[in-house]
């Protein structure tokens, strides 16, 4: 398995801003209801966030939208900030979380320059009438811990686990992150960056493809694709 | 000179130990308002670990705040201490003496003070205790010795175990001097404490080389603690954090509000204790002087900073600084903090008059401490605010009511564990206040009396 | 002679009187003897290698600063020495430390290279390129960096020379009522009205406070933006405000240590045995063990900020400054690195190591070697400093692009370190006809000041510190 490198391919031009990703997110990873009070303290918790950017002056304004989750990078800020471990690299290219582990000096947070880790300031809860929603494989974080994306790792275990058992690797193609799964549009894709076929690996080296805050030298395996902006594009002709 | 009584070593032993042996109303007085503090700080802390951070102001991207702030500012406190005894020790400054034991003590106290902040301030704090000893319990994994947060514990605990240990051999010759003058239980106690000194030569030569080898190997500790501390910050790629000169910068700014508050400490020590015999206008005088060096260094260390946060005119760097400059709260901190830690007082004090003037130093050490601590804010908190390139996620820091409650309660426990331990020891040593005696000379200069210092010496061929 | 507790008091030793100490400091001392003329005519004759390397330079025809590298190398590195000596007599002055008494003028003496350094400052404003589409400190402003850069050279120049000037005014008289000869025609012009009237005196000390003061402000200004417009601004992607004060201090070290080694020459050579005591280069090893502990620490803050991070552009600047170039397998053949360990090594670790052993720092020839040492490893710092930032061609961009070729040096660079090294010597040597090595009034003081006294069985000696 070590063969395999997750990641993703962010189309910045396909993306509509409909927030399905960040639905599908949290009902997959058991991330807490945001509720009013969690975005006027700012401790709302979405491992993939839409930004919302306006671009010119009223009336002529455009809004440009930034998915962002954790950048999964190669070269993470904020591992070796943490004093007990709690977020390390595996081999597959992932940046992991230990929950257990984490202490919540927020460190890791403070070095992240995609401001992709979130704060657990509140012990988690749920209408009761949830609570048979909750997704089984998936640990409800306490109070106290730092979260951020996992990209889905426990779909990724369950599928290593069938294909080992299956003996073929079909489980693994397939496999989707829930974002990447619910969005309509298919800006997002997830796959094995190391399968020259794959989707993901051939829109990573794709020439609209760039890195989010190149110059921090994170090494990310996410990548963007670029805006195809006609206005500019044809202004750029004009010059 | 006007007021450089002798004194015999009877009254010196008499006016130095009266808390020791007696509860007097003054000393019980002192005790109410840190007290007070310290309460309020204690409901915070029980609040803050029984609810959870969400009592606190912090939010993204500012996931430190007060705590931290505070955190830095007392560990930047602690740096008096050796500051004064291990340098003065070496450079071997007289006036050093009667001050030597208060700086080193609050040195201690504000170690202790600080090392609660981390603590309460993680999230888990009943973890971060454990988990961050150098001790593999059952989980086969060690604190990643990478990470500054174990840098952190590893040098305060280093310069906390020296600095008692100073203090503490400091002491010794009292402890002898309690135990001579008191009976029964007092007497067995402060005999085991002062392990069998009976004041020969040979044990005062031992202390006197333990207290030079000591100022030097604690100066390295010194240094390193606040530059580790600076690091917390510096090492990270947050980019009005990540400045080269942080760890000399901070360093200076902590000598510079330590030894202020050592200025504050001598002040109120004189006035509870009644110690005008033994801390005299001189002693102000030169730690004014001393103050004014320290100062104007952390003036050029904070126009390096400033000024090369225009170097490069990047726009994240450029953010902090609007932050900073223009944006409330933050353009008034900045000119109340260069006003209160330098424009105010260092003027004030290259007038000997003022240096002379007890009242007005301790007002204008109170002026420069509140100064510092506001440094500390300008410096940590607009930088996350403002963080990366990301504007999205920029929002402002608000502390909340139990954040200011625990660094008012710092201020009390410093207090409070200052004046419980002059309760059981002096605060001025009193075997150095005798040396002291014993080793001035004044000398007739026509005429004027200019005084002297007798220093031991080797050679015969002395400049 | 003064009197305490009516016992007499007791000065063993050496410069026992202020008579013997009038007669050697302003007679014999002031004697030109053979060897002295050789000295002075040699490096008379030197100092012109120094003009003629230029000549040489701007004859080469090359206005690419990246061929002027070394040049800047031998000129920053004569610059910091020289500005830095007067440094650590101002801040002993300024401690009230009395040892220093006796070394003070020759250390003030060195503030006499100020002119050769601004002289030899001009190539450096004239090949430096411009501070268009590079970071800078002076926000675009059109007559930077050569306006704000020449005026403070020239107020630190002026203020050096003006604290020389104050501080040789009470010998200047005393050659001027009891010398002889040429040194007392000049002191008596040079001299004016001192009289050494009590308000004279007073007017004289806050005068040298007021002038040290400005001159340790305009020595770290200068060294700020110097180290900042000729070595930071020309490498993309270096900022590191800690580089001005290391610059600064690693000035100082250089200045303690070339005093350090002057002072053990005067005393072989001229026969000073007696002002240069153990004491004072004691003293001055314990300056220079703090300051070379300077050195690392300053040092090791920017590194650790630039390897911890792992930010492109700084691992750029490590590799420029310090390992060489990543890509190279073999550590030994990067140039850069080897600069860098002979930097770091001749001025931190070997000094270190030398000074921390106690019979060796407290002696007289410890001291003296680790001064050469240091005199070395300043060199070789400057060298990684400046050889390799002035090679950096690429204007602008967020970060180094690639290690840059460093140019070789060339035999005017040789020249011109040669001219500008004998030409500063030369000055030296002529000042000190007139007012000689030590200084009178301050060892004067010093006797006044300290004195030893029995004790006991033994002996205690007492400082007295006026306010």
């Amino acid at each position: 398995m070590s063969d395999v490198k997750w990641g993703m391919v962010v189309d910045v031009d396909k993306c509509s801003g409909c927030q399905a990703c960040v639905i599908a997110c949290m009902a997959e990873n058991n991330i807490p209801i945001n509720l009013d009070r969690d975005f006027k303290e700012n401790r709302s918790i979405a491992w993939i966030r839409i930004e919302r950017y306006w671009e010119g002056e009223y009336p002529d304004v455009k809004a440009r939208f930034l998915p962002v989750l954790c950048q999964h990078c190669g070269n993470a800020p904020c591992e070796p900030v943490c004093p007990v471990y709690a977020t390390f690299h595996n081999d597959q290219g992932m940046n992991i979380q230990v929950y257990n582990r984490c202490v919540g000096t927020r460190y890791c947070a403070n070095n992240c320059p995609y401001h992709a880790r979130y704060f657990n300031y509140r012990r988690p809860t749920w209408p009761e009438t949830y609570n048979n929603y909750l997704n089984p494989d998936v640990t409800v974080r306490d109070r106290g811990i730092m979260e951020k994306c996992s990209f889905c790792v426990q779909r990724i275990n369950a599928a290593t686990r069938i294909a080992k058992r299956d003996g073929n690797e079909d489980a693994i193609a397939g496999l989707q992150t829930a974002c990447a799964q619910a969005c309509p549009t298919d800006a997002l894709v997830f796959g094995n960056l190391n399968n020259p076929d794959s989707q993901v690996s051939q829109l990573y080296n794709d020439e609209r493809s760039y890195v989010l805050q190149e110059s921090i030298g994170t090494q990310p395996n996410i990548r963007y694709l670029k805006k195809i902006d006609e206005h500019a594009a044809a202004e750029a002709h004009a010059h | 000179m006007q007021d450089r009584p002798t004194l015999t070593p009877t009254q010196i032993n008499e006016e130095l130990l009266w808390p020791v042996f007696s509860f007097r109303r003054r000393h019980a007085i002192a005790f109410i308002p840190p007290m007070i503090l310290l309460m309020g700080g204690v409901a915070a802390v029980t609040i803050l670990v029984y609810q959870g951070l969400w009592v606190t102001g912090l939010a993204r991207p500012a996931f430190w705040g007060f705590f931290i702030v505070n955190f830095v500012f007392w560990i930047g406190v602690s740096h008096a201490g050796t500051m004064i005894s291990a340098i003065l020790r070496l450079t071997q400054a007289e006036w050093k003496r009667p001050i030597t034991r208060a700086a080193e003590v609050m040195t201690i106290f504000s170690l202790i003070t600080s090392l609660l902040h981390p603590v309460i301030h993680a999230g888990r704090p009943w973890r971060i205790i454990y988990w961050l000893l150098p001790y593999d319990f059952s989980r086969g994994i060690w604190p990643d010795i990478r990470s500054p947060l174990v840098w952190d514990p590893i040098a305060i605990t280093t310069y906390l175990t020296g600095s008692v240990l100073f203090v503490f051999t400091a002491l010794i010759p009292d402890f002898a001097l309690i135990r001579d003058q008191s009976t029964g239980l007092r007497k067995k106690i402060y005999g085991q404490l002062a392990l069998g000194w009976r004041g020969t030569p040979r044990q005062w030569k031992l202390q006197g080389i333990f207290g030079l080898l000591m100022s030097a190997l604690i100066l390295p500790v010194f240094v390193s603690v606040h530059s580790i501390v600076s690091w917390d910050f510096a090492v990270s790629v947050v980019p009005a954090w990540h400045v080269t000169v942080y760890a000399p910068y901070f360093v200076i700014g902590a000598v510079h509000s330590g030894v202020s508050m050592v200025l504050t400490l001598m002040a109120l020590m004189r006035w509870i204790f009644k110690l005008e015999n033994y801390i005299w206008e001189d002693h102000f005088d030169a730690v004014g002087r001393l103050l004014i060096v320290i100062a104007t260094l952390w003036l050029f260390f904070f126009f390096l900073d400033f000024a090369f946060s225009f170097y490069t005119r990047e726009e994240q760097e450029l953010a902090v600084m609007e932050r900073r400059l223009f944006e409330w709260p933050f353009n008034a901190i900045t000119v109340i903090m260069v006003f209160t830690s330098y424009i105010i007082p260092i003027p004030l004090w290259l007038s000997r008059r003022v240096r002379r003037n007890i009242p007005l130093m301790f007002w204008t050490s109170i002026l420069v401490n509140i100064g510092m601590w506001l440094e500390r804010y300008f410096l940590i908190i607009p930088a996350i605010e403002r963080k990366q390139e990301l504007t999205f996620l920029w929002s402002n820091y608000v502390p909340s009511l139990i954040e200011s409650l625990v660094v008012l309660a710092s201020f009390g426990m410093v207090g409070f564990l200052l004046l419980l331990f002059a309760k059981f020891v002096p605060l001025v040593p009193a075997w150095e206040a005798k040396e002291g005696v014993v080793f001035r000379e004044d000398v007739q200069f026509g005429q004027v009396v200019l005084p002297g210092i007798i220093k031991e010496t080797e050679e015969e061929n002395v400049w | 002679m003064q009197k305490t507790d009516g016992n007499e008091v007791v000065i063993p030793g050496a410069p026992a009187t202020q008579e013997d100490l009038t007669q050697e400091l302003l007679h014999d001392s002031l004697q030109t003897g053979s060897r002295m003329r050789k000295a002075l005519l040699i490096s008379g004759v030197l100092s012109i290698l120094g003009f003629v390397g230029l000549i040489m330079h701007f004859a080469s025809g090359s206005s690419d600063h990246t061929t002027w590298n070394f040049y800047a190398v031998v000129y920053f590195y004569v610059f910091s020495v020289t500005m830095g000596i007067p440094m650590a007599s101002i801040g002993l002055r300024m401690a009230r430390a009395q040892w220093r008494r006796p070394t003070s003028r020759s250390a003030e003496l060195f503030a006499i290279a100020g002119p050769i350094n601004l002289i030899f400052f001009i190539p450096i404003l004239l090949v430096a390129p411009p501070i268009e589409g590079r970071n800078s400190l002076w926000m675009d402003w059109a007559l930077a960096p050569w306006f704000p850069d020449i005026i403070m050279m020239v107020l630190l120049v002026v203020t050096g020379l003006a604290f020389l000037y104050v501080s040789l005014l009470p010998d200047l008289a005393s050659v001027r009522d009891h010398g002889i000869g040429r040194a007392q025609r000049i002191a008596t012009i040079l001299s004016r009205d001192w009289n050494g009237t009590k308000s004279q005196w007073s007017i004289h000390k806050s005068a040298l406070g007021i002038l040290g003061a400005f001159y340790i402000t305009a020595y770290a200004m200068t060294h700020l933006v110097l180290a900042t417009d000729f070595a930071m601004t020309l490498v993309p992607g270096w900022k590191d405000p800690i580089f001005p004060a290391f610059h600064a201090v690693t000035g100082i070290q250089m200045g303690t240590a070339l005093l350090i080694v002057t002072m053990y020459l005067l005393r072989r050579l001229g026969g000073f045995g007696r002002y240069f005591e153990l004491e004072q280069f004691w003293g001055y090893s314990r300056l220079l063990l703090a300051l070379s502990l300077f050195y690392f620490y300053f040092w090791w803050c920017a590194f650790i900020l630039f390897w911890y991070a792992r930010l492109p552009h700084e691992q750029a600047v490590v590799a420029l400054f310090i390992s060489g170039d990543y890509a190279d397998p073999s550590v030994f053949s990067r140039p850069q690195f080897l600069m860098f360990l002979g930097a770091i090594g001749f001025s931190f670790f070997l000094p270190l190591l030398l000074l921390m052993w106690n019979v060796l720092r407290r002696s007289i020839v410890g001291p003296t070697i680790v001064g050469v040492i240091i005199l070395i490893g300043g060199f070789f710092d400057r060298m990684r400093l400046y050889a390799n930032a002035w090679s950096v061609d690429q204007v602008g961009g967020h970060g180094l692009e690639y290690i840059p070729e460093i140019n070789a040096p060339t035999i005017s660079d040789l020249f011109v370190m040669v001219g500008m090294i004998s030409s500063i010597l030369f000055l030296y040597l002529l000042v000190s006809r007139v007012v000689g090595f030590v200084s009178l009034w301050e060892t004067r003081q010093a006797l006044l000041l300290r004195f030893v006294k029995p004790w006991g069985v033994g002996h205690v000696s007492v400082v007295i510190k006026p306010e």
